[in-house]
């Protein structure tokens, strides 16, 4: 009989986890550059969050569907606690192939560019945020999770998950207004100063 | 069960990016090397979630690499090498209520006495106004068990120097065993990656302090031994405004469970040390703050496998020491005080 993908993962199936990584490594990086601001350190993200799903194989429920909230879950406690987490992966840090500091390929560094503001100024932004409100907005809203798949990734209750993106919510709309009126005072209606159009946003939820 | 349309959100997600073809390859084979070879290991153990310096981990490939003497200003760097232990005394552990723990001990009303001592102590000290664009420096005497080279470069008590931005904008610099390596910035300074920028900005008040620290989330850690882990993070990683140490020390002498250590040489520096420690619930790993007992300062840290029905080391290996020789606010990386 063949096993299913979660019943491979906890049995430490080397397989499955390269299946796992082709599957969702995308998406665990578009939420760790989003979150960080910095391209090197999403690469490092990446690397410890599949490290610490290795470690943390026998985990899984046996039961369930996609194993990205799972994955995600991972790499928010990554995200909180990087250093440590690369403190129980050192040796393994160690032998990562050196980051690149400029992009080999033209297309990456130009996309980098453009990226640049706008990530520094989602990441200033977020800098306001309770670190839970911040969590549930950037795995919500950001990666495309629905409240229980959040409420999984982070072990909190669903309820939990609402409250604290209605108040990330509400808390970047005070923001971005105050924004607004120091910037053109007297205008209205004017949405999203600076921001590029949304058709660059594509594939926001491959998963 | 979604969220609204993005378009009604009020931060819609930054940029597009995207892992790239090749490094996917590369951090995909770099995966599938490391659990073959953990594979082949007897189980994980597991490992202390404690770590400083930067997160690429340049310096040590390079130690792997490189067999010498090391030497701080021509001396050789003595000190135990980890896996050799100091004397501890069990100790305490945290969050696990008991009996013994409600009334306290001797042993915690020395440690409290000390904290009032050292918090005292640096609460006269005075540092003049840093500005967000300069460099915490500091120069450590750092050893970290390195599972992959037992007793190589890493395990020995080396010397790290150390500029890390003031507000974290900038990327820092160490310096580990003739090696440059570029600190990129934290990504989301924190109490748990704390910029002196951040720290400038917390509380001094103890109760206010503690009250912060408890409210971060501690994931799978209990809540006294996470604040004290986010305190020894706040007292070590960069440097703490004295007051705001001042306002730790106090904070710490609040959560339960730390005890004092009997007076020793710290066979490192040579110094006369004090250790303040905790003993972790589940695996019952020490974590010991050590302080210069002549001056009344703090010196640095260690971690050491303590008495445990489940431990993760045989009793008496030290997972990490740190020394903390000098710290001071410079202009640019690379500049001494």
């Amino acid at each position: 009989m063949e096993l299913s993908t979660r019943a491979r993962i906890r049995a430490g199936d080397a397989r499955a986890f390269a299946d796992l990584f082709d599957a969702h490594a995308q998406a665990v990086y578009r939420h760790a550059v989003r979150s960080t601001a910095d391209w090197a350190t999403a690469e490092d993200v990446v690397s410890l969050t599949f490290l610490e799903a290795w470690r943390l194989r026998e985990r899984v429920q046996p039961d369930g569907g996609s194993l990205l909230p799972w994955l995600l879950g991972i790499a928010t406690n990554v995200l909180r606690n990087t250093r440590r987490t690369a403190r129980r992966h050192q040796a393994a840090l160690a032998r990562l192939p050196a980051h690149e500091a400029v992009p080999d390929f033209a297309d990456e560094l130009v996309g980098r560019i453009q990226d640049a503001e706008e990530l520094a100024a989602a990441r200033t932004a977020l800098a306001s945020l309770r670190s839970g409100d911040r969590e549930v907005f950037t795995l919500c809203v950001w990666s495309g999770l629905g409240y229980a798949e959040a409420a999984e990734a982070l072990g909190v209750p669903v309820g939990t998950v609402r409250s604290r993106l209605s108040r990330a919510r509400t808390r970047l709309r005070e923001r971005a207004e105050a924004e607004l009126g120091r910037e053109l005072p007297g205008s209205h209606g004017q949405e999203q100063v600076g921001r590029r159009p949304a058709s660059r946003s594509k594939q926001e939820k491959s998963s | 069960m979604s969220a609204p349309p993005p378009s009604r959100e009020p931060l819609p997600a930054p940029g597009d990016p995207l892992l790239p073809a090749h490094r996917h390859v590369l951090l995909r084979e770099h995966l599938m090397r490391e659990i073959e070879s953990q594979s082949a290991a007897p189980a994980p153990a597991r490992r202390r979630p404690v770590r400083r310096f930067v997160l690429t981990t340049v310096a040590a490939a390079a130690a792997a690499a490189l067999v010498t003497v090391l030497s701080i200003d021509g001396r050789p760097v003595g000190g135990h090498p980890l896996g050799a232990a100091p004397p501890v005394s069990p100790g305490h552990t945290v969050s696990s209520p008991s009996p013994a723990q409600s009334r306290p001990s001797d042993s915690h009303t020395q440690a409290v006495a000390l904290l009032e001592q050292v918090a005292d102590v640096a609460s006269v000290q005075s540092l003049p106004a840093v500005r967000d664009d300069q460099f915490v420096y500091s120069d450590r005497i750092w050893a970290v068990q390195d599972d992959k080279h037992p007793g190589g470069p890493l395990s020995r008590p080396h010397r790290v120097q150390a500029w890390y931005s003031a507000d974290g904008s900038r990327p820092g610099l160490e310096i580990a065993f003739g090696q440059r390596s570029t600190v990129p910035p934290p990504p989301l300074p924190g109490f748990h990656m704390p910029t002196y920028t951040f720290l400038a900005s917390l509380p001094t008040d103890p109760k206010a302090l503690l009250a912060q620290i408890y409210a971060q989330p501690s994931g799978d850690e209990p809540r006294d031994a996470a604040a004290l882990d986010s305190i020894t993070f706040m007292l070590f990683e960069t440097m703490p405004p004295p007051k705001l140490a001042a306002g730790l020390y106090r904070a710490a002498a609040m959560i339960p469970g730390i005890t004092a250590q009997p007076e020793r040489v710290d066979p490192t520096t040579g110094r006369h040390v004090i250790g303040l420690s905790w003993r972790a619930a589940d695996d019952g790993v020490m974590t010991s703050w050590l302080f210069d007992s002549d001056r009344k300062t703090f010196l640095g840290y260690e971690q050491v496998q303590g008495p445990s029905d489940h431990p993760v080391e045989k009793q008496g290996f030290v997972f990490e020491y740190l020394a903390v020789l000098d710290r001071a606010i410079v202009d640019r990386p690379g500049q001494l005080p």
